[in-house]
């Protein structure tokens, strides 16, 4: 074993052996890691300057124009110069970090040696190992590297370890490596617990020079009884047994139904607001009043046209958004893995072993229910990261894996048997109990009355305090303003009247031996498949109004995200709630205690799907 | 269908609650007039003449006797009322396959936690409960925890004791 500070002397024998497994020794990651990663933090330097000082740049350019031009080029010089110094040490930081990069893979575990002047090591045991994603920015696929991320199990203290340059070819022979490694080790421990003598079974007797693959087939060859369980696993590991895609016509609807599109709108209202300062700052005598009195002069067509710019340019915007994000989508399962990769320019690969997939969400925007399509999202258990906040642009992605940004609501039924067929078996939409009518009174309640007799409360205080507080020269304004609010007052009643008859036509559930099925929503719906032995615990909630009705809410909380995620459904009766509660008791699904039948509430009436 | 579970915390509990309750009101009071006395000496040294002081002294001395008004009722609700109501709303069991806990005065929560779920197992002492003889039992899954507060210590610990042994019974993977 190397001693640990000759980190820098990392070996120059090449990864692979030449049957494609990992060699054994230390490795350097790719070279590409000094350009890439110094182009990253000089790029995020470059732009925060540039956008922090745009306007004293502006000043200067201004004196400079006044002042001799040996001075000027000694001022752009300087800067120059400055820029050159800073890009010189960042590479040479970043060369040094590639110098004492090197990681190794043994027979428990893979090692990462790191660190340029804190030295430091990481140790993670092939059965920690929850899962191993790769990234790739634009640098990175044209070189044909990724980033290789190893989670390990859930806990807020558990951080992704990176490793930040590997070429596509050796990350996924590590990820097939770390994953087989991991069985093995599973699998001896079951046959050493199994057997008292557990005869040469450990992986940390193996010889190491025969690499690791090499360790692998002793191992295959060590004891009957676990070559088959192993041989067995190893196979299915590799096979891909579903696969799909995502068409451009799907792609491109995706991108016109997302959810995100009123945030692009602000987005590009933000930027045209940006624009008269920026048209001051390059034709110096444009000035505000004239471009505004001159924007009012304008005529009816003017600004249609200027709408209808603002629409195409938020549409495009939103297409280039999803084509990024998701073009070349591909979903897979592969063994007890569902692996995901998307992205047009950076690319990510993300893998989830099935048993850390908690439950399936199905989201349908209002856009895309009433297009008839969804989204489909795997909640899982997910470890806190460090890193995320910097390769994660998407923040919807952050949480969960999306394993199909866009299906046909008819589909989601097919897509779900191919990619998790552990979650056929479950209730389907159309058995789902809906609830009764007094949950739509407490539904009106809930979602209106109450909203909106404190906005109301507030509106009444504002209309009544401020107008007498305001100056005289002010009141007109006060009084539109006043007007504008109750308006929107209005129509917000109307939309949270709506949304509560909503809530209440599309709320549902239902619940078989092994599956709890539960849909809600107003305006969008979200429906969750949870398997029963995902469910950590479980809850009946009654407030003072619940129990006047005999209604009660259910709350079920599973393992997903980091810490928990909670599922609630509002008003059901007392004794479908409590029925529920029944369910959930490990010995709530054993035929002939409480049936395995779909819950049937007394009074309820049957949902169509 | 079950019935409600029926096993009660120690009567203890309360005097528990009760202490830490006040401790935490007198604390806020205290923390409220300190910085009221602050803003008053402050307001009142900028003040000329003294008609204006005596002004300021008596809105001063009104906020003041109205935050002691409110720790009073406060003291009242948390200190006298509340505990004993959540004394008589905590219900507790444990069965040979989960817990079940039914709390809450207003708002009533009825949780079950199957013990193949439960992840670990532990029992607390804060200073106060220790006073008291008791030890506060909590059970962690992978999705949050939960606490049972008020228990005899011989008895919270035969609790972690046997959930123990009866989660690794019943033991499965997350």
């Amino acid at each position: 074993m190397p001693d640990a500070s000759s980190t820098q002397d990392a070996p120059l024998a090449s990864t692979l052996t030449h049957d494609g497994a990992i060699a054994p020794g230390r490795h350097r990651i790719h070279p590409s890691y000094i350009i890439t990663s110094a182009a990253r933090v000089f790029l995020t330097l470059f732009i925060s300057a540039v956008v922090g000082g745009i306007s004293s740049l502006y000043a200067l350019a201004e004196s400079l124009q006044q002042s001799d031009s040996i001075i000027m080029l000694i001022v752009v010089g300087g800067i120059l110069l400055v820029f050159v110094i800073i890009l010189g040490i960042v590479v040479l930081v970043s060369w040094l970090y590639y110098r004492r990069f090197s990681w190794e893979i043994t027979e428990s575990d893979i090692h990462i040696y790191s660190g340029i002047f804190m030295k430091q090591q990481v140790h993670i045991p092939f059965y920690r190992v929850q899962s191993i994603d790769f990234n790739a920015g634009l640098i990175e696929r044209l070189l044909g590297v990724v980033r290789l991320k190893i989670e390990t199990a859930g806990g807020s203290s558990n951080k992704g370890v990176l490793i930040p340059a590997l070429k596509l070819g050796e990350a996924e022979a590590l990820r097939a490596e770390a994953f087989s490694r991991k069985h093995v080790q599973a699998s001896a421990a079951a046959a050493s617990a199994d057997k008292a003598d557990g005869q040469a079974l450990s992986a940390p007797s193996l010889p190491r020079e025969s690499g690791v693959k090499g360790a692998l087939h002793e191992i295959e060859n060590a004891g009957s009884a676990l070559r088959g369980v192993f041989a067995g696993d190893y196979q299915e590991s590799t096979r891909v047994e579903y696969e799909y895609g995502l068409s451009l016509k799907e792609l491109l609807l995706s991108a016109v139904s997302s959810d995100t599109i009123p945030v692009y709108f602000l987005l590009v209202l933000g930027a045209l607001s940006q624009a008269p300062p920026f048209l001051q700052l390059v034709v110096p005598e444009f000035s505000m009043g004239s471009y505004l009195s001159q924007a009012l002069e304008a005529s009816l067509p003017y600004l249609v046209a200027a709408v209808a710019v603002v629409m195409l340019v938020v549409v495009v915007l939103a297409f280039l958004r999803t084509a990024i994000s998701y073009g070349g989508f591909k979903a897979r399962r592969r063994g007890g893995r569902i692996e995901v990769e998307r992205g047009l320019l950076s690319r990510q690969y993300k893998g989830v072993a099935i048993g850390r997939v908690q439950a399936v969400q199905v989201r349908q925007g209002l856009i895309r229910r009433l297009m008839g399509y969804a989204q489909l999202k795997l909640l899982t258990i997910d470890s806190a990261d460090a890193s995320n906040s910097q390769q994660n642009s998407v923040p919807q992605l952050a949480h969960g894996m999306v394993v199909h940004p866009f299906v046909k609501a008819a589909q989601v039924d097919a897509i779900l048997s191919g990619l998790l067929p552990e979650f056929d078996g479950r209730p389907s939409l159309g058995q789902l109990c809906g609830l009764v009518p007094r949950a739509l009174r407490r539904s009106f309640m809930r979602r209106f009355l109450f909203p909106m007799l404190a906005a109301g409360a507030a509106l009444l205080t504002v209309a009544l305090l401020v107008p007498p507080l305001m100056p005289a020269e002010f009141r007109k304004f006060t009084d539109w303003a006043l007007l504008a609010l109750v308006a929107v007052f209005c129509v917000a009643s109307a939309v949270c009247l709506v949304g509560s008859v909503l809530w209440y036509r599309h709320a549902g559930y239902a619940y078989n031996r092994s599956m709890l099925v539960v849909r809600q929503g107003a305006f969008s719906i979200e429906t969750h498949i949870v398997p029963r032995r995902k469910l950590q615990w479980s809850a009946t909630l009654q407030n003072p109004f619940q129990r006047l009705g005999g209604l009660a809410s259910i709350m079920t909380c599973t393992a997903a995200g980091i810490g928990g995620t909670r599922l609630v459904l509002r008003d059901l009766t007392l004794e479908a709630a409590t029925g529920f509660l029944e369910w959930t008791r490990p010995q709530g699904a054993r035929p002939g205690l409480s049936g395995a039948a779909v819950s049937a509430d007394k009074d309820s009436r049957p949902l169509s799907g | 269908m079950r019935d409600l579970p029926s096993r009660r915390l120690d009567t203890r509990i309360k005097r528990v609650w009760r202490l830490s309750a006040l401790i935490v009101v007198v604390l806020v009071l205290l923390a409220a007039l300190i910085t009221l006395i602050g803003i008053a000496a402050g307001v009142v040294s900028e003040l000329g003449s003294t008609q204006e002081r005596d002004t300021a002294f008596v809105v001063f001395y009104s906020i003041g006797a109205g935050l002691l008004a409110a720790g009073l009722l406060a003291a009242v609700a948390f200190v006298l009322v509340i505990p004993r109501l959540r004394y008589l709303r905590w219900r507790f069991e444990v069965y040979e396959e989960d817990i079940e806990i039914y709390r809450g005065i207003l708002w009533r929560r009825r949780i079950v936690i199957p013990l193949v779920r439960v992840q670990n197992v532990d029992t607390k002492q804060g200073p106060v409960m220790r006073a008291s003889g008791l030890a506060s039992f909590t059970v962690a899954t992978a999705a949050g925890e939960h606490e049972i507060p008020g228990l005899p210590v011989p008895e919270a610990d035969e609790l972690r004791e046997r959930v123990a042994i009866l989660a690794r019974i019943a033991q499965e993977d997350v």
